[in-house]
């Protein structure tokens, strides 16, 4: 099933819906019954057995998505859990608790999870192909194991604990280079060939596109999460890259605030945090400064291994010791509960450390296209 | 799950207890087979349920009972060998495809299973219907999971809150 029908889907019912709404105020209420305007918390004994699935005991539907969730590991048909967990608020709850982040399950499952924490052991492989007639870049999860073949498919080797949220892509020339700062040990650059549309994408889960472009003082590149139709106005815009002229520093722009206040759970969060369509729509233009990364140049130019410094203004150092943990996750890859995070940021931003790291990259196939 | 046949002094034939459904039916069936719940098993080797009293389950109709003690006359002789160490394959295919049948039935009718099981605290039946719930809404987008399990049309405000989720989730379906 294509994203388009699940969303037709979705919108027919409320078309449908919002008609029976109406006949509900109408009615006072939907089932018939003779409270008038009373609406009673409960319905009486007989109960439309049909619907007694909404109401299904916590432990039962954690039996039953816990199952579901286990059996499918693997993209794509890890989506049926993440369509589990917009049946409703409740199931949606449920979904969050049992799926664990990447840095303990070493799965993407839900959007968000491109802003969580990596694994610290072992590693994600990642893929990007370009569209040279459109500048747009995308990049995929790699799901078929072993070496791709040279030339074709280059994955990109997520070093363990990479940090997904800051994974942009930087186009330099005719090299790509995918960021991945990790905040654990060090960053990671990885160069990859650059491979034409026309090779399948079948082996992998869609990430993240970037489009390029180019601006008299620099390039930019628009980061969403969809495929098609990206623009700026796009709700899918999650952030964008914009490069020196040289192509030798790098400032990364989210539209979440740095150390998200969004996770800092606030009762009644969810019920109003959808409709306003005013903040989407700010949202678009705002952008905040998460990170920094700059290269130094070796006797190749750009080209060739280069010494990367990377700073996050988002993890604090102690995420980089042992047991250390990721404060501020967020719990949604948009962009859309700034509301409520307005008002946190500053004591937020108090208790983090500019984290800077030194890398110099060790694995390097330089690529002529 | 010997214990109360030799216990209660019953040689012989198999002790046999007395269930009663929330409609006051009531259902004669063995001990051994009764005691797969492990709520029932507690009462049955206090010596609950021989006899004229019989067990009041009022919290489970004669149709949902009779098919709960259905599957548990089938999966008692298993359960009393310990988990059936010595059951051959072909017993285990046997109850295997008997399983496979046995939860293929209308989704209200596994409504009233597993809630019976879980009252009930019988864990093998519970697995099995969460099983076959998880292969029911598997593949299907959330609407279609709603429809299938049969919620409730969503509120306004469900609604909105779907299609907010959607927009973000629908990712997972690029």
């Amino acid at each position: 099933m294509s994203f388009r029908s699940i969303v037709r889907d979705v919108r027919d019912g409320f078309g449908s819906l919002s008609r029976r709404g109406f006949e509900v105020k109408l009615l006072g209420h939907r089932r018939g019954k003779s409270h008038g305007a009373v609406h009673e918390l409960h319905d009486p004994a007989p109960v439309i057995q049909s619907s007694c699935w909404a109401n299904l005991p916590p432990e039962l539907l954690h039996d039953v998505i816990e199952r579901l969730e286990a059996s499918e590991a693997t993209w794509p048909s890890r989506k049926h859990v993440v369509a589990c967990a917009a049946v409703c608020r409740t199931w949606r709850e449920m979904c969050n608790e049992i799926v664990k982040n990447p840095e303990f399950s070493g799965k993407i499952t839900f959007p968000v999870s491109l802003k969580q924490p990596g694994p610290r052991d072992g590693t994600i492989q990642c893929f990007i192909k370009r569209d040279k007639s459109t500048q747009t870049y995308y990049l995929y999860l790699c799901l078929s194991s072993g070496e791709p073949t040279a030339g074709i498919m280059f994955v990109v080797l997520f070093t363990s604990c990479s940090y997904l949220c800051s994974i942009r892509a930087i186009a330099s020339h005719l090299q790509f280079y995918l960021l991945i700062p990790s905040f654990y040990h060090y960053c990671c650059v990885t160069q990859c060939n650059l491979f034409p549309t026309a090779v399948l994408v079948e082996n992998g889960k869609f990430l993240l596109s970037a489009k390029k472009t180019s601006r008299p003082t620099c390039t930019e590149y628009t980061i969403f999460m969809n495929a098609d139709n990206i623009s700026r106005s796009n709700k899918m815009y999650i952030g964008k890259l914009r490069s020196n002229l040289l192509g030798t520093k790098f400032v990364i722009y989210d539209t979440q605030p740095p150390c998200n206040a969004a996770n800092v759970s606030q009762p009644g969060k969810t019920s109003h945090r959808f409709y306003s369509r005013k903040v989407s729509q700010k949202s678009t233009s705002k952008t905040y400064n998460i990170a920094q990364v700059s290269y130094e140049l070796n006797v190749l130019g750009t080209r060739g291994p280069r010494r990367m410094n990377c700073v996050m203004h988002s993890i604090p150092t102690s995420s980089l010791e042992a047991g250390g943990t990721v404060p501020c996750q967020p719990d949604s890859i948009l962009a859309r509960s700034l509301d409520e995070s307005f008002g946190s940021i500053s004591f937020a931003k108090s208790s983090v450390v500019d984290q800077s790291i030194c890398f110099s990259s060790t694995r390097y196939t330089l690529t002529s296209q | 799950m010997a214990a109360p046949e030799s216990g209660d002094g019953n040689n012989g034939a198999a002790r046999m207890v007395t269930l009663i459904s929330s409609d006051n039916t009531r259902f004669e069936v063995e001990a051994a087979a009764a005691s797969l719940s492990q709520t029932l098993q507690l009462t049955i080797l206090d010596g609950g349920g021989g006899g004229g009293d019989g067990i009041p389950l009022p919290n489970v109709d004669s149709a949902t009972l009779s098919k709960v003690l259905e599957y548990c006359i089938k999966h008692a002789p298993a359960a009393a060998n310990g988990g059936a160490p010595n059951a051959t394959a072909v017993d285990r295919a046997e109850l295997e495809r008997f399983d496979n049948e046995f939860v293929n039935i209308d989704q209200s009718v596994l409504y009233s299973l597993i809630m019976a099981a879980h009252n009930l605290e019988i864990e093998g039946l519970q697995s099995l219907v969460a099983k076959k719930v998880a292969d029911m809404i598997k593949g299907k987008s959330p609407m279609e999971i709603r429809r299938t399990l049969g919620f409730p049309d969503p509120t306004p405000e469900e609604q909105a809150e779907m299609n907010a989720h959607m927009l973000e989730y629908g990712w997972a379906y690029e």
